[in-house]
């Protein structure tokens, strides 16, 4: 069933159309929040409200424009937004445990009877600096370096889902670069 | 090439983004120097985690989670159909008036009660209150 197709059973309110909708693009979607938010539970979660934005602002999409662009464009912001929201409530969180103690006060002790259990945990420590240094990068950073690392999106695709010029993108990709390059060389070398 | 050139060039030379000539002089440089090379190490094992990246399988029950949510947002604007039109309209009608209404009450009341002006209350008609009258006791020790 073709793009076209959806949109226009979509717009008839017919369900029939909105699964299909659902079933093709769902994988392109989750994984892409993936991408951005690194947890597969939250991933899920912000799906589902893309999806929810798709159906009920569906009759706003232009048709001259590609349907995934517009779901790229959708599951960044929404990411994002998620990541944000997330944030403060992080910080209210760790406020409320200074006061009131720790919720989570179980004591974690690590799996050492496992052999790789250093390896995992370099690892680990691995994925977490790489989070980290992507999570400090400019919201618009943070949308290109994504997209093209993690989506293996080109330059022109990530042009047209954040309404940029091809160059911006290119800069925005360049600074982001350095930059985590910066914060991934500064943790090793002060190791 | 210097260290420092060389830690500017490694994401782009990992991403093979450098030129020959560049690439030339790094690996030189790479194979020269024990440190550039641990971090190069270090920078590479680090960004091929996104490669690493688990890919997310569909969830079945995908739809029939979005459905039920569409299904709650449905009801709820079911039910507030008449909210905005009591907020944008009704609302600051009822405010208005209320205000309107607390004005002018305020106004008749004002007008109903007169107080007396100051010269009105003379010092004529206040009684000292005399003390002495009270306390006979104490005249009698004092005349004696």
């Amino acid at each position: 069933m073709s793009d076209k197709e959806l949109i226009t059973g979509i717009l008839s309110n017919d369900q029939k159309y909105f699964k299909n909708f659902v079933d093709k693009y769902q994988l392109m979607v989750l994984n892409t929040c993936n991408s951005f938010l690194h947890n597969k539970n939250d991933a899920e979660d912000i799906t589902q409200e893309v999806f929810i934005e798709v159906f009920l602002s569906i009759h706003k999409f232009k048709e001259t424009a590609r349907l995934s662009t517009w779901l790229y464009r959708i599951s960044a912001n929404k990411s994002l937004n998620f990541m944000r929201d997330n944030k403060k409530r992080k910080i209210i969180k760790s406020i409320g445990n200074f006061f009131y103690g720790t919720e989570n006060s179980e004591l974690q002790i690590p799996d050492n009877s496992n052999d790789d259990a250093e390896n995992k945990y370099k690892q680990n420590e691995k994925i977490k600096l790489l989070h980290k240094s992507i999570n400090t990068l400019s919201k618009n950073q943070k949308i290109a370096f994504t997209l093209s690392k993690f989506e293996n999106l080109s330059y022109v695709q990530i042009s047209k889902i954040m309404n940029l010029s091809l160059s911006s993108v290119e800069g925005l990709m360049h600074r982001a670069k350095n930059n985590v390059r910066k914060k991934i060389l500064n943790f090793y070398k002060r190791k | 090439m210097k260290c420092k050139t060389v830690h500017k060039k490694l994401f782009l030379y990992i991403d093979n983004e450098t030129t020959d000539s560049e690439n030339v002089k790094i690996n030189n440089h790479l194979q020269s120097c024990e440190n550039c090379k641990q971090l190069y190490y270090d920078l590479k094992t680090t960004l091929n985690i996104i490669n690493e990246q688990e890919t997310l399988k569909p969830n079945p029950f995908l739809y029939t989670r979005i459905k039920q949510k569409l299904d709650v947002i449905e009801d709820k604007r079911k039910q507030n159909i008449f909210v905005p039109v009591y907020k944008k309209i009704l609302q600051p009608v009822l405010l208005s008036f209320l205000l309107i209404v607390g004005f002018f009450f305020g106004i008749k009341i004002g007008n109903t009660y007169e107080t007396k002006k100051y010269e009105d209350i003379s010092l004529k008609t206040e009684l000292y209150f005399d003390d002495f009258q009270q306390e006979e006791i104490e005249i009698l020790l004092l005349n004696e």
